[in-house]
């Protein structure tokens, strides 16, 4: 259990130190957060439910609110990628990939190493268990991508390709996801505190 | 001609059957730590009120609570901001009333001139109307979040730009087209300001995929940078908003209380595109948000795209 006091703080401070520690603390801990007023359980209550944490909230008094937020059982969870090491398979390897360019100097340069760089993974003799797509990074897995046949093929090896909800609705591409599947910040933060190695272009 | 009993930005008063002025006040501690800033931003702030009611700013006068203890050379700067500001918009400064408080304030009281015909009401938007936003949304969630270490210097600038330029360029294009209702984006952001704009006949909808904000309020929102203001908003327009797929951060976004923001018009739909176009050719970031329907089951309904 970890504890936090963030009575006196205005809003989004107690939000940022229980998102820290949320994302600090092992699966399945229970952060509890202290607050003095009804907002700020209100803007807890928000954060959990995108990060997919279980939520309560008792009023102890007037002003001294104590919020638990229960991260993995108790919490809703993607039964479609299981975050846990142990059901990683033959692989632990988890790859983030968050522009759809790979280095900067040139983007066009960049966007032919960032092809290559997916085409070469799906030619690996041991597939990642995930490849993460976020930001920009999503329009590698939608419509008019250049890398949609190599990311078939990982995903036909059983690799999980997930891209960010938020990241496709931002770009307006929630209706042209072409391979794998929506993911959100709760899996996207699981599976990399869990892999045995994250690699990034 | 208005008063207490809409929620309009400012009083008219009609003097003959050509002029009426329109009266107003504003004023509000700061949210930025440069005094020449805050000063242009509480005046840009206040100013609004006359574009949204279709008005000409005449004369302004200082409103000033400063601290006995603080440097006098504060207060200068931040009266040469709102003098600047008065200025621009072509208006009057003279004089006002200063106290000694506890903490700093800054606003202006603000007349203006409108010909009595031309008087744009919050509450008289028609079925069909597009609704037109001229600023982006999130400047609440960027200066919070600039204020605890979470945003980037160059989000806080492009906010604080937004924040003291005056509505008074996208008012003069709206004046040129059929324009049926107009109010400013202030402390209860777009839905809460929207939803003073209807009636029970109508509803607004509204297109989150058309709505222009700071892309770093969205990455502010999406590591739940978010404010009490928005939540109080979200309290306080409640059931009377029905969201449709749109992702928390989109809603914060929608929620999120603005200072100094944009015009939010309601324009007939012919108009709306040539009345975009030319605001973006002028340097108004401007979107068609939405449109007025015949009265739906909730007064605003937002869709994701």
């Amino acid at each position: 259990m970890i504890v936090i006091n963030a009575a006196g703080d205005a809003c989004p401070i107690p939000v940022v130190k229980a998102k820290r520690a949320v994302r600090e603390s092992e699966a399945d801990a229970t952060v509890r957060i202290t607050v003095d007023n009804e907002i700020a359980t209100q803007n807890l209550e928000k954060m959990a439910s995108e990060m997919g944490l279980g939520y309560s909230c008792e009023r102890e008094s007037e002003s001294v609110y104590i919020v638990s937020l229960v991260k993995g059982e108790g919490a809703k969870s993607d039964p479609s990628v299981d975050a846990s090491p142990a059901a990683a398979g033959s692989s632990g390897t988890v790859v983030v990939i968050s522009s759809n360019t790979m280095g900067s100097g040139d983007d066009e340069l960049g966007a032919s190493l960032m092809k290559m760089f997916i085409f070469t993974l799906a030619e690996l003799d041991e597939a990642p268990r995930a490849v993460l797509f976020y930001n920009a990074g999503v329009r590698l897995t939608t419509e008019g991508s250049g890398a949609l046949e190599d990311l078939a093929r990982l995903t036909e090896r059983g690799c999980a390709v997930l891209s960010c909800g938020a990241c496709l609705n931002f770009f307006g591409l929630q209706d042209k996801l072409a391979v794998g599947e929506v993911t959100n910040m709760l899996k996207i933060v699981e599976l990399q505190h869990s892999a045995a190695r994250v690699l990034r272009p | 001609m208005i008063g207490y009993d809409s929620s309009d930005d400012a009083a008219v008063y009609k003097i003959n059957d050509d002029v009426a002025i329109i009266q107003t006040l504003d004023f509000f501690p700061p949210m930025v730590e440069d005094p020449f800033t805050f000063g242009k931003i509480a005046a840009a702030n206040a100013l609004s009120d006359v574009y949204a009611m279709g008005g000409e700013v005449a004369l302004a006068l200082n409103i000033v609570a400063f601290p006995e203890k603080l440097d006098p050379g504060i207060l200068g700067e931040i009266l040469r901001g709102g003098a600047e500001k008065v200025r621009e918009a072509g208006g009057v400064l003279a004089g006002g009333h200063s106290i000694h408080d506890d903490s700093v304030k800054y606003g202006l009281s603000v007349m203006g001139t409108v010909h009595p015909g031309r008087v744009l009401a919050n509450n008289t938007p028609r079925v069909g109307d597009a609704m037109v936003l001229t600023k982006p949304l999130g400047v609440g969630i960027i200066t919070t979040a600039y204020k605890v270490g979470e945003a980037s210097l160059e989000a806080y600038e492009l906010a604080v730009e937004s924040m003291q330029s005056l509505n008074k360029y996208a008012a003069r294009i709206m004046k040129q087209f059929k324009v049926h209702a107009c109010t400013d984006i202030t402390g209860f952001g777009l839905l809460g300001h929207l939803r003073e704009m209807l009636r029970d006949d109508i509803s607004a909808v509204i297109n989150a995929g058309q709505v222009p904000y700071f892309p770093q309020a969205m990455d502010c929102a999406r590591e739940f940078l978010i404010t009490a203001g928005g939540q109080r908003n979200r309290n306080f327009v409640g059931k009377d908003v029905r969201f449709e797929n749109v992702p928390m951060a989109m809603q914060e976004i929608l929620l999120d209380p603005q200072t100094s923001g944009g015009l939010l018009i309601a324009v007939s739909p012919g108009d709306a595109g040539l009345m975009l176009e030319q605001m973006r050719s002028g340097g108004v970031q401007a979107g068609i948000i939405g449109y007025i329907t015949e009265r739906q089951d909730r007064g605003i309904v937002v869709g994701a795209d």
